[in-house]
This record gives structure tokens, C-alpha cells and sequence, in this order.
């Protein structure tokens, strides 16, 4: 279909009427095609004298060539009606040019796709876009090296596929918004699969309803009610789920891999400093905190949480302390103490490899191992917890990742460089919110971008609650429908020319459809996503329990009698 | 040439004048004259095509009127069986265009057809060639002859009638009427409506 004129005539949606670069194309249907057939968001051609434009509905309005013709409309179904469609009445399709591909004998993805900078001319035919325009714009998922990933197909094209491209999708930070019940978890779910099977990066999953790791019940479609897999049941050994409620997995009989536990000693102030809020902490209380450290080390909440509450007066005198704040940082960080997974000193076991008792540091070695990790809450999952483990451990990571990062340019050694990761949360915006974002090591990390090899999944339902530059700066957005404006317009943050998707991006449907773009598709498009089950699972390389039982026993070298 | 067609092959008359935009005809004796709005062809080589806008019976010698005979009008040829032969009928019929290479064409002839050239009544198949050009509606609205808007209506139901009141081309025929009135709605729906009467009927 390199030569545009081939199109099948039958593709003919209608033609160029006018337009300009800055404001979109826009279209007359031809009078044989049904309008309620042209839905925002789906995928056409328009074929100019040389280029092919690809483009997106964006609008579909209805015109009559005079005002006296809606004055006195005709019935429905009259001959009046039947001679006024199409040449009197008619629809206006407007379009977004996204990309456009000079016709020629051999097309390279990476060359010949272009930002459009110029217009198709008066009356060039629009098409409806086939199989072969979506797979040279999106590329195909056979490819060995497993960098394209399909998401599911465009709109009205059941059996085409299109696809994210991973090798830039871990480039930068991504999102993942849309309203609740949208399918956000499920898009995550998608995505994550495709960065698991690819290689390409390691996750680590902040997952709060533990809704990754192992099973997770189905909200809607076919399906509804029963269960579909996670992650490590999809994925085995490449994906490990570790617990900071390892009674709450065990009652749900998720076998998981590790059991993570926090020393109070491991905690400091700076991990503390982000949850003001959520402690109802007054800026005094850190100062207070920062006192207790200089004086006590990495000793000091475990000395403020041992104190007796009469004695605070004295103590405070003792170290400089206002005593009120003493008090204040006394009563509210014990709620972090009375967390399950919080222990006092750390544990001797953790560092031996039999344990399934982790602590933090173990968990980095993991994740440097290439491991992935799903790090359940179990019923844990309130906001402080969340909070304080999700900052507490990406400080690590992201120190961790920094030494490594810093030792690679030092060396320059293929061997030394780190291992990219990307880091999903959930509840986004109690991180990245303009106050958080510049406190909380989420900001450093989604402005520093691929700097250091670490990136975020952002998956939230209030895109406007997190502070714009980290908006700006997310590479790929993957977006479920969202309704509110403050919303839909914080989603488009630093893209250029959003306006014309604002319109589709309202149009979604509640279930299983998505706006894509960003930097890991060359043109957004509203995909329906890929069905999540037996058929995925199979392509995600899923094996049954025997097969997995027979490579097991012959990587441990045990072959059966025969 | 026109097609062959079997009801239309009769010459019902012969021009007795003629110009470049249109032509007059009389009728030979014991021929009904065509009716408003009526396609027919005259001449050969080419053929031409006109659509009749007026029709009139008048008394061959023009200093001799015509006067109010008082009686039944079914009496009138027994009682007075000579006036048949004072009297002619005529019509006049603006050109629309010609048959060339079987099809035809809309516009006028480079020469009109000749004076006392005979004169048929387009059949059902030469209506439906006429159907593929309808540019000539416009002409009849801007003619001015006679009423435009009623001969543009009966050449359409003529049109229509050839081609059984079929609905899709009904709905073509509106369209092509739809052109003519594009800034006038309101004639255009009365038009419309017309001619959707007819389609029910």
C-alpha cells in the first residue's frame, strides 16, 4: 500500500474542504456514509499529492448549506429529506493530523514517519485507515526483540493491532490516568505484562489494593466476577510478590516470595518529612525530628517512641527540644510504629538468604538482580503506610541507582550500567502534588527523567491534583476516560495542539478504551484495549503448571526414570 | 440517433418553425398533441431533444376567431364536423439538447432542426438517457417560458414516469432540483412536496 492510489474505493470516507496546520483538517462526508458510523477518535488517512497524512477524528458536526433549511426542517424520511442528505445537509468531520509519510517504495519507521508540517490540498480523499497504515505507524509485536508491545486495536479495527513502543516507553516517565472504574489497573496490568516479558526494565510495583501479584478479581466484561492472574502467576520466577501483611496473603493464598520489615532504626527524618500531612505534622515537629537525629543517629525514633510520656518535659530541656513539638512528634509518629511491618531492631535472619523475611536493602539487591517486584500491602493499604514505604524505599532506590549510574559514566562499562527500573504508584497525586512533589523523592526522580535509569508509572485518577512540570515532563500517557476538566486538561499538560483531543478523550467509553500518546506511540490514538485472558496469558508466554513443573526439575537437574 | 422504441416511433407532427433555443410544431390531423412538459424529438443526425412549455388550439386562418357555439360540447363534431379541419393545434417546445453517439447530451444544437421535420414523442428509454444529464431543469426554471416552476415539475414527473416512480430516482430527480433552487428553500420544499404527492399516488 505503498502507493497511496491503490486504496480501495470502498475506504472512501469523503474529502478535504478546508483547513490549516495549526487548527486541523476539516472534512465533508460523502453522502453514502453513515455518520453515526464516524466516531471521534478513530484512525483515517487523508491522501494528499504525495504524503498520506494519518489523522484522528477529532469532531463530527452536522451543516446545512442554508439556515432556512433548520428553520423549517423536513420529516424524517421524506423525499424532502432523502434530496437534502448529503448535498444540503451534511457532516463535517474535523481532523488532527498527526503524522505524515511521503509515499515511496520502502518505508522505514524511523525516518519516514514526520511531524506534520503542512496540509493535504482542497478535496484530497479521505480513507479509512487499514491494517497496513496501523502496523507501519505503531510497528508489529513479532518482532524478536520484543520492543513493540500491543495494547489492543484502534477503534473499529477489531483484528489490527497497536502497539507501544517499550524501547521508548521506559525512556521517560509514564501515566496511566482515567476516572475510577475506568480500567486503570487493568491498563497498568497490560503494560507492566508487556515490560516483564520484554526485558527491557525492572518494576517495582507499589501496589496498594494488591491487585498485580497474583490474582485479582475481574470488575466487568465477559468475564466479570471471576478471577484473572497477575503478574507472578503470568510471569513465575521473573516476577516475585513481597508483603508487608503476610496474613492477609496467606488467607488469600497468594504465595508470596518475601515478607518485607522496616526497622524504626532504617527510618529517617526524611522519609518522615513527606507525611506531614498525613501525620497532621507541624513544620516544628521535623525541626524536633532533625534534633532527635543529630543527637541519637539512626537511634532516634526508636529513643523518642521508648520515652515515657511524663518525661518529655526534662528530655526536651536536655536536647534543645521545644517540649510541645517533642510531644506532638511522640504522639503522632506512633502510629507508624503500630504499622505490622514496622519492627524495632532490625532482624539478624533478614540478611541470610533462607529468610523470606526481608528488609529494604535486600529488596534493592533483588531488583538489581533483575527481579520483579510486587510489593502487596495486604490490608495495610491505608494512606500512611503507602506513603511512608513507597518514599522510604524509592530514597534507596533512587540513591542506589544514582551510585550505580555515577560508577557507569566513571567506567563507561556496558557491564556497570544499571539495569533500568520503573516505579509504579498508585494514588499518584499524594505524591506528586505541588506540595509533595518538591518534598517527596517522586518529584526528583520524574524531573531527573532517565538520568539515573529510574522512571515512574504514575497511575492516578486525579491527573489535576499532581503538580504540573511533573505532568510535562511524563513521556507516555495512557488515559481511560476521565470527565472532569481540571482533569482532562492536566492530562494534556505540555502536549501541543491538545484541544482537538480534548473532544476524544470525553468521548471514551467507560470500559476498555484508551487515549495513547506520548513519546512510546509517533501519533496518539484511541486504542480498545487487548482482551485480558487465556489468549493473552498465552501470549505473554504463560505455561501450564506441568510444563513449569518439568523446566523446574530439569534446571535442578532431576530427570524422571525414563 | 435515438434508440429504437416501440410506442414512440409515430411522427405526430412537423415543425413549422424554428430557432436556435426553440421550436414550434403543429400536429398532423387525428394526432393527440403532446402533453406540457412532454420530451420530443425532432430532426435526425442529430436528433434533437425539447421539452414542450406551451400548447395552444387556434383557428388556421388567423382573421377567422373562434366564437361561443352554445351547445354540449359533445355535440359540437356531429353538428359542426368541418371545424376539425379549421382549427390547428400547435406547441412550442424549447431545445435541451441532442442525441449524439447514442447518448445524450444537454445544451443546444449547433443548428436547430430543420422547418417541417418530423416530430415524435420521446419513448421510456430515450426519457431514461435524458435522465443522465439533468442539467437542462435549470434552463426550463430560466427560460421564463410559460409557468417555469410547473414545466420543471412535469418534465421531472415525465422523466419519473418512464422510470416506474422509482424511489432512488425520484430522490435524484430532487436533487438535481435541489441545484436549481439551492437559495430558495422554500420553492424548493414546495417542489418537493409536489412531486412526492406523485410518488404516492
Amino acid at each position: 500500500m505503498a502507493d497511496g492510489l491503490n486504496r480501495n474505493q470502498e475506504e472512501r470516507l469523503g474529502a478535504v474542504t478546508s483547513g490549516s496546520l495549526s487548527e486541523g483538517i476539516e472534512m465533508r462526508l460523502d453522502a453514502g456514509v453513515s455518520i453515526e458510523d464516524v466516531r471521534a477518535g478513530k484512525f483515517v488517512v487523508i491522501e494528499g499529492a504525495r504524503h498520506d497524512f494519518f489523522s484522528m477524528i477529532t469532531d463530527v458536526r452536522l451543516d446545512a448549506s442554508s439556515a432556512s433549511i433548520l428553520r423549517d426542517p423536513p420529516g424524517r424520511r421524506t423525499l424532502l429529506s432523502n434530496v437534502l442528505e448529503g448535498d444540503h445537509t451534511y457532516a463535517t468531520i474535523s481532523l488532527k493530523p498527526m503524522l505524515m509519510v511521503e509515499r515511496k517504495a520502502e518505508f522505514k519507521r524511523e525516518d519516514d514517519l514526520r511531524p506534520v508540517k503542512s496540509v493535504p490540498a482542497h478535496f484530497s480523499t479521505v480513507y479509512k485507515a487499514g491494517a497496513v497504515d496501523v502496523d507501519r505507524i505503531f510497528g508489529r509485536e513479532d518482532g524478536s526483540d520484543r520492543r513493540y508491545f500491543s495494547l489492543g486495536s484502534p477503534l473499529d479495527m477489531e483484528d489490527v493491532e497497536v502497539c507501544l513502543d517499550l524501547d521508548r516507553f521506559i525512556e521517560r516517565s509514564n501515566g496511566v490516568f482515567g476516572k475510577t472504574g475506568t480500567g486503570k489497573t487493568f491498563l497498568t496490568r497490560l503494560v507492566l505484562a508487556g515490560l516483564i516479558r520484554s526485558n527491557k526494565a525492572v518494576n517495582l510495583i507499589f501496589d496498594m489494593h494488591s491487585e498485580y501479584g497474583w490474582q485479582t478479581r475481574a470488575e466487568s466484561g465477559s468475564q466479570k466476577d471471576s478471577f484473572v492472574k497477575g503478574l507472578k502467576n503470568l510471569f513465575g520466577h521473573k516476577v516475585a510478590i513481597c508483603t508487608l501483611d503476610p496474613e492477609s496473603a496467606s488467607a488469600r493464598n497468594v504465595p508470596f516470595d518475601f515478607e518485607l520489615k522496616i526497622p524504626l532504626t532504617e527510618i529517617e527524618v526524611e522519609d518522615i518529612a513527606p507525611l506531614q500531612d498525613e501525620l497532621n505534622l507541624h513544620s516544628t515537629a521535623i525541626e524536633t525530628a532533625y534534633i532527635l537525629r543529630n543527637h541519637y543517629k539512626k537511634r532516634w525514633m526508636l529513643e523518642l517512641l521508648d520515652r515515657e510520656p511524663a518525661s518529655m518535659k526534662d528530655w526536651a530541656e536536655e536536647i534543645g527540644a521545644n517540649k510541645e513539638s517533642l510531644a506532638a512528634l511522640y504522639r503522632k509518629l506512633g502510629a507508624i510504629r503500630s504499622l505490622p511491618f514496622i519492627v524495632d531492631q532490625p532482624e539478624k535472619l533478614a540478611e541470610g538468604a533462607s529468610s523470606s523475611r526481608i528488609n529494604v536493602l535486600r529488596l534493592i539487591e533483588e531488583l538489581k538482580a533483575g527481579k520483579n517486584i510486587d510489593l502487596e500491602f495486604g490490608r495495610v493499604s491505608n494512606m500512611l503506610a503507602y506513603l511512608l514505604v513507597a518514599n522510604l524505599i524509592t530514597r534507596r532506590i533512587h540513591a542506589a541507582w544514582v551510585k550505580q549510574a555515577e560508577k557507569y559514566m566513571a567506567t563507561t562499562k556496558l557491564e556497570d550500567r544499571p539495569r533500568p527500573l520503573m516505579i509504579s504508584i498508585e494514588e499518584a497525586h499524594k505524591f506528586l502534588n505541588p506540595a509533595a512533589a518538591r518534598q517527596t523523592i517522586f518529584g526528583v526522580i520524574a524531573r531527573e527523567l532517565r538520568k539515573y535509569f529510574v522512571s515512574l508509572l504514575v497511575v492516578d485518577q486525579r491527573p489535576s491534583g499532581i503538580d504540573d512540570e511533573i505532568l510535562s515532563q511524563l513521556g507516555t500517557r495512557v488515559t481511560a476516560l476521565l470527565n472532569d476538566e481540571k482533569d482532562i486538561a492536566a492530562v494534556f499538560t505540555g502536549v501541543s495542539g491538545a484541544a482537538a483531543l480534548r473532544n476524544v478523550l470525553a468521548s471514551l467509553d467507560t470500559r476498555q478504551q484508551a487515549l495513547i500518546l506520548g513519546h512510546a506511540t509517533p501519533m496518539p490514538v484511541v486504542v480498545k484495549t487487548r482482551h485480558y485472558g487465556p489468549d493473552f496469558y498465552q501470549a505473554m508466554g504463560d505455561r501450564s503448571d506441568e510444563q513449569r513443573d518439568d523446566e523446574l526439575d530439569k534446571a535442578l537437574g532431576y530427570f524422571p526414570e525414563g | 440517433m435515438p434508440p429504437k422504441t416501440t410506442e414512440s416511433n409515430q411522427i405526430l407532427g412537423e415543425i413549422v418553425q424554428t430557432s436556435t433555443v426553440e421550436i414550434t410544431g403543429h400536429c398532423h390531423r387525428g394526432h393527440e398533441g403532446p402533453a406540457f412538459g412532454a420530451f420530443i424529438s425532432a430532426g435526425s443526425d442529430p436528433a434533437c431533444v425539447a421539452v414542450v412549455y406551451n400548447i395552444e388550439t387556434a383557428s388556421l386562418d388567423s382573421h377567422r376567431r373562434p366564437a361561443a357555439l352554445g351547445i354540449p360540447e359533445d355535440e359540437i363534431p356531429k353538428r359542426y364536423p368541418q371545424l376539425a379541419t379549421l382549427l390547428k393545434k400547435q406547441f412550442q417546445a424549447l431545445l435541451i439538447g441532442e442525441w449524439t453517439r447514442g447518448a445524450f447530451r444537454f445544451g443546444l444544437p449547433g443548428r436547430p432542426p430543420a422547418l417541417h421535420a418530423g416530430i415524435k414523442l420521446c419513448g421510456d428509454e430515450e426519457l431514461r438517457g435524458v435522465m443522465d444529464d439533468l442539467g437542462f431543469l435549470r434552463w426550463l426554471r430560466d427560460s421564463n417560458r410559460s409557468a417555469p416552476e410547473e414545466l420543471m415539475l412535469w418534465a421531472c414527473k415525465n422523466l419519473l414516469e418512464a422510470h416506474g416512480w422509482r424511489r432512488e430516482e425520484a430522490v435524484r430527480v430532487g436533487k438535481a432540483i435541489s441545484d436549481v433552487y439551492r437559495d430558495d428553500y422554500e420553492t424548493l420544499r414546495r417542489l418537493i412536496a409536489r412531486l412526492e404527492s406523485w410518488l404516492t399516488d
